[in-house]
C-alpha cells in the first residue's frame, strides 16, 4: 500500500508544480495578482536566494524560512526538493521518463549510466568554482538555478524566442538522463552537499544479487549497488526500491556511523581514497584558480544600459536579478527585453529597455513581480533611470518649426516643455528616462530625442 | 432588410427629410435644419454621407449635473431618445480618450461611469454590440485598467479594448489636401453607430483636445499629424468622418499640463451632446474659457464644412 501511495504523491506534486509555475508565468499581466504572489513564494525555495540576499543585501529577509524549509527537508529526507517539487526537476523526470521510453536499447541506458557516473565527481568542483566566481561578485550563477533558468527560457519562449538553454537541457536529458540535475543545477548540487548528513536514506538490507537493476532505473546515477546506500544525490524517488527483485532496498534512518561501503573490501576504499584525496586536492586548487582568474571578465558589462525602473545600481542589479524574466513577461508595454550573452555572461538574460522600440510606461508591475528585490519597490517620485537629451540638430519643432512637440505631450512625468515656440526643452531634474519621448518621436530613424542610462 | 439597408434607409429618409445635413456646409451658410442641403461636391462626402446622424444637427444638448447616470439619460432624452440612434442589432462603437495612464480621479480620461452609462442605454436600445476603443499612448493593459474603462464597461456589458496594431485599421482615401490617405480604424468603418466621447481637457499643443481631436486616436500614424500640419489633418480627418453623435465629458477635467497630466482640475459638472462635432467643440472651447477661433482645428473643419462654429446659428438646450 505504502510504495503506491508514495509515487502518487510524488508524481500529482510534480504535476502541480509543473502546470501552476508554467501558467502563473504565462499569466503573469499588469496588474499583477496572486499568482504572482505564489510564484514569489516559490522561487524564493531556492537557497541560492537566500545566499545572494544575504551577500548582496547583507541582510535576512523576511522570507528565509522558505530556503530554510528547503534546507531542513534535505537534512531530512536529502533531495526531495529536487525529486518531488521543483516544476523543472519535474519537467526534465518528465523528459527523462519519455526518453528512455523512446530510445530504449540497452546500449544506451549503459552509456547514460556510465556518463552519469563518470561526471557525478565534477559536482563539487563545479559548485567550488560557482561559489568562487558568486563570493568575488559575479552572480551570473544564478541564469542556471532551476527555478530561474526554467522561468527566463519559458519567457522566452512566450516572448517568441528560441529558448536553447532549455532545447539544449532538455535534448541532453533525453539521452543522458537527469545529468543537469545532478551534476550541473547549482541548487541541486548545494543540496546534494547538504545531503550527506540527511538522516533518512534508502539503503541496501537484503540480499542484493547484483542485477543492477536498479542502477539502471536511477536517473541521476545514485543507485545503491557496489555502496549498499543511495549517494547523496538521491533525489528520493524510490525508483530503485520498486524495481529490485529480491526487495532488498528499504527506506531507513541513518545510522551515521561508517557501514557505508560494506559492498567494497576495506583496504581498497582506504588506498583509493588516499590517491583520490591527492587528485581532490589539485583539481580543486585548479578550479579555484580558474574561477579567481575569470571572475573579472564575467563581470565585465559591455555598454551601461537602460533598466527597468527602481533597480538598484548596476554592479548589485547584476549581482541580485536571478535572471527570472518575470519583470519582461509582465512588462504591459514590452519595454524589457532580456540581454543577449553577446553582453557578456554578467549580462545574460538581465532585463533591459531600447526606449526606441517601446517605452516604460512607469506601472512599476516589474517591482511587484521581481522576487529578488533587483527592481526594488521604489515610488515613481524617485525613479531615476535615465536622462532624456535632444538633438536639436534632428528635431523638428528646432529646425522646421514644425508643431510637433510629441514628446512634450507624451512625457507622463511634465519633464518636457515647449518654449514659445513650441520647441522642446527637458527639464532635466523631472525627467524619469522613461524612454517615452524617444519612443513617439516622429523623426525618421534614430529619435531626435533620446535616452541616456544614468 | 438587412442593417445596413436599414441604417442607410434612416440615413437617406433623414436627409430627405432635411433633418440631417452633411457633406459640404461652406462657411456662413446656416445650419438650421430647413435649410440644411446635402452638396454633394466635396472627396470626403462619400465617406461622410454614411455619417449622417439621426439627430438635429443644430442643436446642443448640455446636462448638467454630477450623477453619471443621470448626465447621459437627461441628455438621451433631450436628444429625442437613443432609439432614434441606435436600432435593435445595431453595432455600437464609442471613442473615449482612455490614451494615458491616469486614474479617472486625475481627469485627464473620459468618466468611466459616463461612458458605462453610455454602453447600458445602447444595450437598452438593442444594440447587438458595444465596443470601445482607443489607440492609448501607453500600454493598453494599463491605460485600460488605470482610467477605469475595462472594468466599468465590460460591468455594464460592452467590450473595451485598444486598437494599438495595425490589424486594426485599413486603408482609406481620406481626399484631404494633405491627408490623403490613412491607416482608419476599421471598427468605426463597420459600426452602425459611432459616437465619439471626449473629455474636455487642456493640451500642450492644439491648447484643447475635444471631438475633433479625440478622433486622432482612430489613425494608424499620429506622427504624420505632427511631422506636417497638425490643425489641417485632424480638420481634414474630421471632413472624412464624422461620429453620427458627439459626447464630451465636462465634468470635469485638467486646464494646464494636458494631454497626459497630472494637472489642474476644473470642474464644469456639464455633459454636452451634438449631432454636429464641429458645433459640439465650439460650445466647450467657450465653457474652457478659448474663443474657439483659436482653437486651430475648429476654424479649420468649420471651413472644410464639417460643421458649424457660430453658436448663435444653434439651439443650445440645458437639461
Ligand atoms: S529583475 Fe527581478 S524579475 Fe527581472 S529577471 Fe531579474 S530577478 Fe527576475
Amino acid at each position: 500500500m505504502k510504495f503506491k501511495k508514495a509515487p502518487l504523491l510524488r508524481y500529482s506534486l510534480q504535476f502541480i508544480s509543473l502546470v501552476s509555475f508554467i501558467l502563473f508565468l504565462a499569466n503573469l499581466s499588469y496588474p499583477p495578482g496572486l499568482g504572482n504572489q505564489l510564484l514569489q513564494w516559490f522561487s524564493r525555495l531556492d537557497p541560492w536566494l537566500l545566499l545572494s540576499e544575504l551577500r548582496w543585501q547583507q541582510e535576512v529577509p523576511y522570507w528565509v524560512w522558505l530556503p530554510l524549509l528547503t534546507l531542513a527537508s534535505t537534512l531530512l529526507w536529502g533531495r526531495i526538493f529536487c525529486g518531488w517539487l521543483c516544476p523543472f526537476g519535474a519537467f526534465l523526470a518528465l523528459t527523462d521518463t519519455i526518453g528512455r521510453a523512446v530510445f530504449k536499447f540497452k546500449m544506451l541506458s549503459l552509456t547514460r549510466n556510465k556518463v552519469l557516473h563518470a561526471l557525478q565527481h565534477m559536482q563539487y568542483y563545479w559548485l567550488l568554482f560557482l561559489m568562487i566566481v558568486f563570493v568575488l561578485g559575479s552572480n551570473w550563477v544564478f541564469f542556471l538555478t532551476p527555478f530561474a533558468l526554467f522561468s527566463h527560457e519559458i519567457v522566452r519562449g512566450l516572448q517568441g524566442q528560441v529558448p536553447w538553454m532549455l532545447m539544449g537541457i532538455t535534448a541532453g536529458t533525453l539521452f543522458f538522463s537527469r545529468l543537469w540535475c545532478s551534476v550541473l543545477c547549482p541548487t541541486g548540487i548545494l543540496l546534494s552537499l547538504a545531503a550527506k548528513l540527511r538522516l533518512f536514506h534508502y539503503r541496501i538490507v537484503g540480499d542484493c544479487v547484483q542485477c543492477e537493476k536498479c542502477t539502471r532505473a536511477c536517473s541521476v546515477g545514485a543507485a545503491p549497488a557496489h555502496t549498499s546506500v543511495v549517494k547523496e544525490g538521491c533525489l528520493t524517488c524510490g525508483n530503485c526500491q520498486r524495481v529490485c527483485p529480491t526487495k532488498a532496498i528499504e527506506w531507513q534512518r541513518s545510522s551515521w556511523r561508517g557501514r557505508d561501503r560494506q559492498l567494497v573490501p576495506a583496504d581498497d576504499v582506504a588506498a583509493t581514497k588516499r590517491k583520490e584525496s591527492r587528485r581532490q586536492f589539485f583539481k580543486a586548487a585548479f578550479t579555484a584558480l580558474m574561477a579567481a582568474a575569470l571572475w573579472r571578465k564575467t563581470v565585465w558589462a559591455a555598454e551601461k544600459a537602460l533598466r527597468p525602473p527602481g533597480v538598484l545600481p548596476e554592479p548589485e542589479f547584476t549581482a541580485v536579478c536571478n535572471r527570472c524574466g518575470r519583470c519582461i513577461q509582465v512588462c504591459p508595454s514590452k519595454a524589457l527585453s532580456p540581454m543577449p550573452i553577446t553582453e557578456g555572461l554578467a549580462n545574460f538574460e538581465t532585463p533591459y529597455i531600447i526606449p526606441r522600440r517601446n517605452r516604460c510606461d512607469l506601472c512599476l508591475a516589474c517591482q511587484k513581480v521581481c522576487p529578488t528585490g533587483a527592481i526594488a519597490k521604489v515610488p515613481l517620485e524617485k525613479v531615476r533611470m535615465g536622462k532624456a537629451v535632444i538633438d536639436k540638430p534632428r528635431c523638428i519643432a528646432w529646425t522646421e518649426g514644425k508643431q510637433c512637440l510629441i514628446c512634450g505631450e507624451q512625457c507622463p512625468v511634465l519633464a518636457i516643455e515647449g518654449d514659445e515656440q513650441h520647441r522642446p526643452i527637458v527639464l532635466t531634474d523631472k525627467c524619469v528616462g522613461c524612454g517615452s519621448c524617444e519612443n513617439v518621436c516622429p523623426v525618421d530613424g534614430e529619435a531626435a530625442i533620446r535616452v541616456f542610462p544614468s | 432588410m438587412d442593417r445596413r439597408q436599414f441604417i442607410s434607409g434612416v440615413g437617406y429618409g433623414l436627409l430627405s427629410l432635411g433633418l440631417a445635413g452633411c457633406g459640404l456646409n461652406l462657411s456662413g451658410k446656416s445650419v438650421n435644419p430647413q435649410n440644411t442641403q446635402n452638396t454633394p461636391n466635396t472627396p470626403s462626402n462619400q465617406a461622410a454621407s454614411s455619417a449622417a446622424s439621426a439627430y438635429n444637427r443644430g442643436k446642443l444638448i448640455i446636462a448638467e449635473g454630477t450623477d453619471p447616470n443621470s448626465l447621459i439619460e437627461k441628455g438621451f432624452a433631450a436628444l429625442g431618445g437613443i432609439g432614434a440612434l441606435v436600432r435593435r442589432g445595431a453595432t455600437v462603437v464609442l471613442k473615449p480618450n482612455f490614451s494615458v495612464a491616469r486614474k479617472p480621479e486625475e481627469a485627464a480620461t473620459t468618466n468611466p461611469q459616463l461612458v458605462a452609462a453610455v454602453v447600458k442605454q445602447c444595450l437598452a436600445a438593442g444594440a447587438k454590440e458595444v465596443k470601445v476603443i482607443d489607440y492609448p499612448f501607453q500600454s493598453p493593459a494599463v491605460c485600460l485598467t488605470n482610467s477605469g474603462i475595462k472594468e466599468a464597461v465590460e460591468a455594464a456589458g460592452g467590450k473595451a479594448y485598444a486598437i494599438n496594431a495595425q490589424s486594426f485599421y485599413t486603408q482609406v482615401d481620406t481626399g484631404g489636401q494633405i491627408l490623403k490617405t490613412a491607416l482608419f480604424s476599421k471598427d468605426v468603418l463597420n459600426a452602425d453607430v459611432f459616437i465619439n466621447f471626449p473629455i474636455l481637457k487642456h493640451h500642450s499643443m492644439t491648447k484643447l483636445t475635444l471631438g475633433l481631436k479625440n478622433m486622432m486616436g482612430l489613425v494608424w500614424d499620429r506622427g504624420y499629424f505632427h511631422r506636417t500640419d497638425l490643425t489641417q489633418c485632424i480638420a481634414e480627418l474630421a471632413a472624412f468622418r464624422k461620429p453620427h453623435l458627439t459626447i464630451v465629458d465636462a465634468t470635469k477635467g485638467i486646464i494646464d499640463n494636458g494631454p497626459m497630466g497630472p494637472g489642474t482640475i476644473r470642474e464644469w459638472k456639464q455633459v454636452i451632446f451634438g449631432a454636429d462635432p464641429v458645433a459640439v467643440d465650439t460650445y466647450a472651447a467657450t465653457l474652457f474659457g478659448h474663443k474657439p477661433a483659436d482653437i486651430g482645428y475648429i476654424p479649420a473643419a468649420a471651413q472644410l464644412g464639417v460643421g458649424e462654429m457660430d453658436l448663435q446659428k444653434l439651439t443650445v438646450v440645458k437639461v
